[in-house]
């Protein structure tokens, strides 16, 4: 198992931020604002 | 829900905290952090709670991070359940007892549905810069434990 250190470090290989985040959870839960 | 008094050391993350936590750091990993330091403290989710943040992570990132990441989050989480259609953040808080639920959506945050909670249940849902600024383990642990404060007693990037 992954320590938390190991997977920060590989997701910081991604730039994702806090706004796509957002966004993808709204379209995975069909929101209508 | 077995109990209608709601424990102050057992927090919910939402499904956008989650994935902040692990993709972005910032605000979102502070306040878990706090989770992951004290081994009094208590990550509650529910499979389905879960299950969408890993399909998040999956989307905007990769699926092995996103399989790695829910080896790790089952380890620590304390598992809950609640009827498929609930909301998975305010239903996994208020079946697993727990006083705050952590989320980036204003609309969950406002004071309109904080209100509309407080007819199911005496849960508070923050976003991670609020859940940060009130809970204060300096101060909760001698009011739950009758101990002084220890620090903190968990590496929290194990």
């Amino acid at each position: 198992m992954d320590s938390w250190q190991t997977l920060f470090e590989r997701a910081a290989e991604h730039s994702i931020t806090v706004s796509e985040i957002r966004d993808a959870v709204a379209d995975t839960r069909g929101d209508t604002e | 829900m077995t109990d209608t008094r709601p424990d102050p050391t057992r927090v919910v993350a939402d499904v956008d905290v989650l994935a902040a936590d692990l993709l972005v750091g910032g605000v979102a990993r502070r306040a878990l952090d706090c989770l992951r330091s004290h081994s009094w403290t208590t990550l509650v989710a529910s499979d389905s709670l879960l299950d969408e943040a890993q399909g998040i992570v999956a989307g905007l990132a990769d699926t092995d991070l996103a399989g790695a990441w829910r080896t790790r989050i089952d380890d620590t989480r304390r598992p809950v359940n609640h009827p498929a259609g609930d909301h998975p953040a305010v239903a996994s808080a208020l079946n697993g007892n727990a006083a705050h639920v952590l989320s980036f959506d204003d609309r969950l945050t406002s004071a309109a549905a904080g209100t509309a909670l407080r007819g199911y249940g005496d849960v508070s849902v923050k976003h991670p810069d609020a859940f940060l600024t009130q809970f204060d383990p300096d101060r909760l642990y001698p009011a739950l434990f009758d101990e002084p404060y220890p620090g903190p007693d968990r590496d929290p990037r194990a």
